[in-house]
């Protein structure tokens, strides 16, 4: 029988301990049990994932895992090594050959010194360029201010997050303050070890994520298990990676340093282009920390665009590929801008955003500043004006993001301390494909999403909650839009969004698309949806 | 000995301009980054107390824990901005850079430093109304 050896109440204790004392040391556990037991991507999302944990000694790296949970009946081992810095061994297991869209459990450890609790993760549909659905979040800029703390932020915002039920997570990077001290990144891990045990936890690296060295040398290469960029202009390190998830492509780029020198962007954007033409997906998400575009306040008080001069070579190769979405951080607070299109006329080293028209996504990638996961935000009174910019908040926030074949809604959620509502929301239309039939689809496959987040109290939000009761007074009353600001996020905000639950299944309906992944008919949306109700109502006369 | 007033007039003058130095302006045109980060340096203080009226507006019911963080924070923050002569960079970087949004913006502080007094200095060069 596995033993529970590091529980979430004791992580809890120690998160308790910590944030009374803005101290970034969490408690270590018994001497080789696992701790900060973590997933990622390293290969195929359809059949893979990668278990991550560390141990105070050097012990067996064996993942025990099954298709019922207490039934863990398969066994896969993997490598380990000392990290450079102090936070003990790291242990890597990566599962293969499993099926696609299905729910697994699992226990990470070694039979000397005990396993973890059992954790679940659901493997991603198969790989169709076109057809697909997902949801995933992303958040940035979580660390905790070295002066006034703030680190608890991160465990709340990210726990909000999840209760919109992403497959997994992407961050924007700046997890700690300073990348040598590993102090803190064992908070940090603490604080995620709850999400990133049952879903992918995939970040960019940030400027203080550095350190010490570059490459594999650094403490955030060595914690996380990540693809590495491979090829004549890939990097060998983790430092930009991709990976693909059903019909979207996601590639983290770096804005820091990997190796000495200037940062070789052009190499990065030789790699993306490569890539990007290799993989071809109806959907193109591109993430990284330091921002395209962004408002630079007087006094510098917020950080410059383009700040480490990567624009040039990088929005031309959005630009070749009409990359979708690009997601940034490093300023502490949210804006979002029109699709944009720099490289096409002419002019891809510009610091300003080049709007294409405020609703025209198939002429321009939409760029997004998103560094409100945790650590302290600049005030929205000192967001300034930016040309073809749509929407800046000074509160904390998470974006997620849900694609149903060719439509992709992304919703700016304010979160902890401030709120859970949402601040921002655009949904993103392509023509439509026609799919393979699948007469005999049946029920969507339980996934994630339908797991529901691991520690979601029964009085907690309901996923679709938010997306019930926001109107467009929401976004107008948000505290922290511009004035400009509710125009286009109005006209963002299509009618399906005002009605709710009820309108979701028409963003979902595939047009008879039976696309052989795991995709949620409309059917499965209502169900869903009525479930939602019925919680949200539920939810209602409990308060009451 | 009549030196003494006169010393003291002088000094109090000197004194004023000193204290009234956030005060100074010149023509737009005129406006070098040097005398723009003068300027800031001499009404820093007016420009935190705009910040903090900004996130804690008088009257209003009492300040979250966060928002009175956040406010110390950007206290902090800005007046290392301010030790590190930042905005004289970030002037230069503007007037020096090929892009036109950036130019603009350094013409923008010009058009800040020709206003009159501390506040109205301080809101225009934090954007605010």
């Amino acid at each position: 029988m596995n033993s529970t050896i590091f529980s979430r109440n004791r992580v809890r204790a120690a998160l308790v301990a910590c944030s009374a004392s803005v101290v970034f040391a969490v408690a270590v556990p018994a001497f080789g049990a696992p701790q900060f037991v973590r997933l990622s991507y390293t290969g195929d999302t359809s059949s893979t994932v990668s278990i991550t944990w560390n141990t105070d000694a050097d012990t067996g790296s064996e993942v025990r895992f099954g298709a019922s949970s207490g039934s863990l009946s398969s066994a896969a081992t993997g490598t380990s090594f000392q990290t450079t810095s102090g936070l003990g061994w790291v242990h890597e297991v990566t599962l293969d050959g499993l099926q696609s869209g299905a729910t697994y459990y699992y226990s990470a450890g070694d039979a000397a010194d005990g396993f973890s609790t059992e954790h679940e993760f659901t493997t991603g549909p198969s790989q169709d360029a076109s057809c697909g659905s997902l949801r995933f979040a992303f958040l940035g800029d979580n660390r905790p201010d070295p002066t006034f703390g703030g680190g608890e932020n991160w465990p709340q915002i990210l726990g909000q997050s999840v209760q919109q039920n992403p497959a997994f997570v992407l961050n924007g990077g700046d997890l700690v303050i300073d990348g040598d001290q590993i102090d803190q990144w064992r908070a940090m891990l603490g604080w995620t070890e709850a999400v990133a045990s049952s879903r992918p936890f995939m970040p960019a690296i940030g400027n203080h994520d550095t350190g010490p060295g570059s490459g594999d040398s650094a403490n955030y290469n060595q914690l996380f298990a990540l693809p590495r960029s491979a090829g004549p202009k890939g990097s060998g390190t983790e430092d930009y990676y991709y990976f693909t998830y059903g019909n979207a492509i996601f590639v983290a780029l770096s804005t820091e340093g990997f190796s000495t020198g200037a940062i070789p962007f052009a190499d990065q954007a030789a790699w993306l282009d490569q890539v990007l033409t290799d993989n071809p997906r109806k959907w193109k998400i591109v993430f990284y920390h330091k921002p395209t575009y962004t408002h630079e306040a007087f006094f510098s008080i917020s950080h410059a665009p383009n700040e480490a001069g990567q624009n040039d070579a990088f929005v031309s190769m959005f630009d070749k590929h009409h990359v979708d979405v690009v997601f940034t951080s490093h300023n502490h607070w949210y804006e979002r801008y029109e699709p944009s299109a720099c490289g096409t006329q002419g002019n891809a080293g510009s610091t300003a955003a080049c709007s294409v028209g405020a609703g025209n996504y198939a002429g321009g990638t939409v760029y997004y500043v998103s560094g409100g996961a945790g650590a302290f935000t600049i005030p929205a009174m000192l967001c300034g004006s930016e040309t073809g910019r749509v929407l800046c908040s000074g509160d904390h926030h998470y974006i997620v993001a849900d694609i149903q074949n060719e439509v992709m809604r992304l919703d700016t959620w304010g979160a902890a301390p401030q709120t859970n509502q949402i601040i921002d929301s655009i949904t993103i239309s392509k023509p439509a494909d026609v799919c393979d039939p699948q007469p005999d689809a049946g029920p969507p496959e339980a996934g994630p999403s339908e797991a529901g987040p691991p520690d979601a109290s029964p009085d907690s939000p309901a996923p679709l909650d938010a997306a019930v009761l926001p109107d467009g007074s929401d976004i107008e009353d948000a505290p922290a839009v511009l004035p400009d600001a509710p125009v286009e996020a109005s006209v963002a905000q299509d009618a399906s969004e005002e009605a709710g639950v009820a309108a979701i299944p028409e963003a979902s309906s595939n047009g008879g698309c039976g696309c052989s992944t795991p995709v949620r008919s409309a059917s499965g949306w209502s169900v869903l949806g009525i479930a939602a109700v019925g919680f949200a109502l539920r939810s209602v006369r409990r308060r009451r | 000995m009549s030196s003494l007033p006169v010393a003291l007039s002088i000094a109090g003058a000197a004194m004023a301009l000193a204290v009234l130095g956030c005060s100074k302006k010149v023509p737009a045109q005129d406006a070098t980054c040097e005398v723009i980060e003068e300027r800031s340096q001499g009404c820093g203080d007016t420009a935190l107390r705009v910040i903090r009226s900004g996130l804690m507006p008088a009257g209003s019911a009492a300040a979250s824990d966060v928002v009175q963080q956040q406010a110390r924070m950007l206290e902090v923050r800005f007046r290392e901005k301010l030790r590190t002569h930042t905005t004289l960079r970030q002037c230069e970087k503007f007037r020096d850079a090929v892009d036109d949004s950036q130019k603009r913006r350094f013409v923008t502080m010009q058009g800040c430093q020709a206003l009159e007094g501390c506040e109205a200095f301080a809101r225009c060069m934090l954007e605010l109304p």
